[in-house]
């Protein structure tokens, strides 16, 4: 059996191959963090608590805490099947989890139902996600020559990127094409349109699956078959054993715990903050998180292929490093550039429009916008929503948001930039650095779980804990980046002191 | 160095000399490193009970302060969640206390 890499012009159908997928899987999971105000709105009315409780589960733990058990579930598959079918079967659990939550009827039709459905088919995105990243970075990491295996794995590394990127993209476009006028479009697409971008995932798995199934098993993988070395019990060599645990552990507290929270805090609680904290407009803050993506993906490959000539540890701990020691003073710029009290008001500018619309309750409500301009180019609008004309009201509701001019616009883009630049560097290095840790008999199973605890927990729960972090101590508006920075500390400890850098130059064991 | 010994003889020696210092060096810094592995250990054990107590600690504080099904479920799911990965940071710093990253496995027969 031929277990050779493959020749430089068949790599890169294998790279394309596995990348499309992974890309797609990607995408489903974004797509359903990105739209979770409206999903929540459809499926988990508020007035029901047991509604709510459902989505507080599919928001918060379903997505993220589940990965690792999809890594155990597909690991142990892909080590005893073969890479090739496992992440096939991911693909077509998430591609069709995905499209079945665009087609799953409202909580106003089908009741109680609804969320729960929404609630099951969450679970199998994670699950699925759980058992793609490890096989799509084994199969194209068992191809790989050994002095180009960080540059070949660093193309499944973007794919989690663009991935995002590809979400916001779909969902900014169906927002703004379903009627000539903004706001129609904007409210067809809360009520219906919120689907498109769910539908649109059946099309790209179905290419992917394609393109999947002419795919050949991994060579190594096929190797170890032809010779009856598989594994019987991967889950049972790779955490009984004390060699491999001891590995797994090192590669979670030295590389992934660090990894996925400096990932989580570039690429997530940055937009969050810039749009919770900071009050950036929500298109806004999604355009500058697309551009930052955009100029700082191809640093993945950068990293990556670099990473084949100094080894990997140093690249993802320098990383770590950079995003420790600037994470503060870079959030605090955010705040700085999106403060509109620090440039003079043009008072001549000052727009108020008032505007009276007839509820379904029979009262009033009069919607104040106030549109305040500045020296340096920043807006700031103001809605007030009030109910007049009746004994009755509601309580009246203030909604800020600011528009920022290009020079703060382009300021903030280049801090999340960087942020995402130390995201390449922890990132793009990491597939190979997972894969030569462990041998291929167990390779699947052994590095997809310390990579999902990091990025699944670790990484996935920055958001909320950050946020929640914020809600505890309310006079700082920084407090919630102790926590990834807290955690990226003690892993480059760990990485600093009991990783070794050397590259291995045979996975073919 | 014998008396008449060739120049070659005395730079073969001091090379040699240079070449066995070097290892000397080598072996010291790795003994000195494995001492700071070992050691460091010790704080990894002790990191995570301290870990989870702050933990447990705030989330008890927090259900408490806004009783609210969010906030339960929340603080429930850190807690269950983090305890397991403690114990595995007690597992890593006890192997790193008993030395197991002295030496890092090579090839696969070292790990199966």
């Amino acid at each position: 059996m031929n277990s050779s890499p493959a020749p430089e012009r068949g790599i890169w159908k294998i790279i394309s191959a596995s990348s499309v997928g992974t890309l797609i899987e990607w995408y489903d999971f974004y797509i359903f963090g990105s739209l979770a105000t409206v999903i929540a709105s459809q499926f988990f009315p508020k007035t029901n608590p047991t509604a709510a409780l459902l989505s507080t589960l599919a928001t918060f733990a379903a997505g993220f805490i589940v990965r690792p058990f999809g890594a155990l579930v597909f690991g142990r598959l892909g080590d005893l099947i073969g890479r090739k079918y496992t992440f096939l079967l991911t693909l077509v659990i998430m591609g069709g989890s995905t499209f079945a939550i665009g087609l799953v009827p409202g909580y106003e039709r089908i009741g109680f139902a609804a969320p729960l459905l929404v609630l099951l088919l969450r679970l199998m995105q994670g699950l699925a996600l759980g058992g793609e990243y490890g096989g799509a970075a084994t199969y194209v990491a068992e191809h790989s020559p050994p002095h180009k295996r960080g540059y070949y794995t660093s193309w499944i590394q973007t794919t989690a990127t663009l991935g995002l990127f590809l979400s916001l993209g779909v969902i900014l476009i169906a927002r703004h094409s379903l009627a000539p006028d903004r706001e129609t479009s904007i409210q067809k697409f809360n009520e219906w349109g919120w689907r498109i971008p769910f539908w649109v995932s059946i099309i790209l798995v179905a290419v992917s699956i394609y393109i999947r199934l002419k795919m050949k098993e991994s060579p190594l993988f096929a190797r170890i078959k032809s010779e009856g070395k598989i594994s019987t019990n991967p889950l049972k060599e790779s955490f009984g054993h004390k060699m491999n645990l001891k590995m797994v552990l090192l590669a979670l507290f030295g590389a992934t715990m660090g990894q996925g929270v400096v990932w989580y805090t570039g690429q997530f609680y940055a937009q969050s903050f810039i749009e919770n904290v900071c009050h950036v407009d929500f298109e806004q803050s999604r355009t500058i998180l697309i551009w930052s993506i955009l100029f700082a993906t191809p640093f993945f490959i950068l990293f990556g292929w670099w990473s084949d000539k100094i080894g990997r540890k140093w690249i993802m701990l320098a990383g770590m490093f950079l995003a420790v020691i600037s994470y503060r003073p870079l959030f605090n710029q955010l705040l700085n550039i999106s403060d509109v009290t620090k440039s003079a008001e043009l008072g001549d500018k000052k727009e108020i429009n008032k505007k009276l619309t007839p509820t379904t309750g029979g009262q009033m409500l009069m919607v104040t916008t106030t549109k305040r301009y500045f020296e340096n180019g920043n807006s700031q609008i103001e809605m007030k929503t009030d109910t007049v004309g009746t004994s009755a009201t509601l309580n009246p509701q203030l909604k800020s948001s600011k528009m920022l001019g290009q020079s703060a616009y382009w300021k903030i883009v280049g801090i999340i930039f960087l942020m995402i630049l130390y995201v390449t560097m922890v990132y793009g290095p990491i597939a190979a650095f997972l894969v030569e840790l462990f041998p291929t008999r167990i390779r699947y199973t052994s590095m997809s779980l310390p990579y999902h605890i990091g990025n699944g927990i670790f990484g996935g729960l920055t958001p909320f804990i950050a946020t929640l972090l914020t809600t505890i101590y309310t006079d700082n508006k920084l407090v919630g980046l102790w926590y990834p920075i807290i955690v990226a500390v003690i892993c480059f400890i760990i990485g600093l002191v009991y990783i070794n850098n050397k590259i291995d130059p045979n996975v073919n064991d | 160095m014998k008396k008449g010994a060739t120049h070659e003889h005395k730079l073969d020696h001091w090379l040699l000399t240079k070449y066995q210092q070097r290892i000397f060096k080598s072996i010291f810094n790795n003994c000195k490193m494995n001492r700071i592995k070992r050691i460091l250990g010790i704080l990894w054990i002790l990191l995570a009970p301290v870990a989870i107590y702050y933990l447990v600690k705030t989330g008890l504080h927090e259900m408490q302060k806004k009783p609210v099904i969010d906030t339960k479920i929340q603080w429930m799911v850190f807690i269950v969640v983090f305890i397991p990965i403690a114990i595995g940071l007690i597992i890593f710093g006890y192997y790193a206390w008993k030395g197991e990253y002295d030496h890092l496995p090579e090839s696969s027969e070292e790990l199966t």
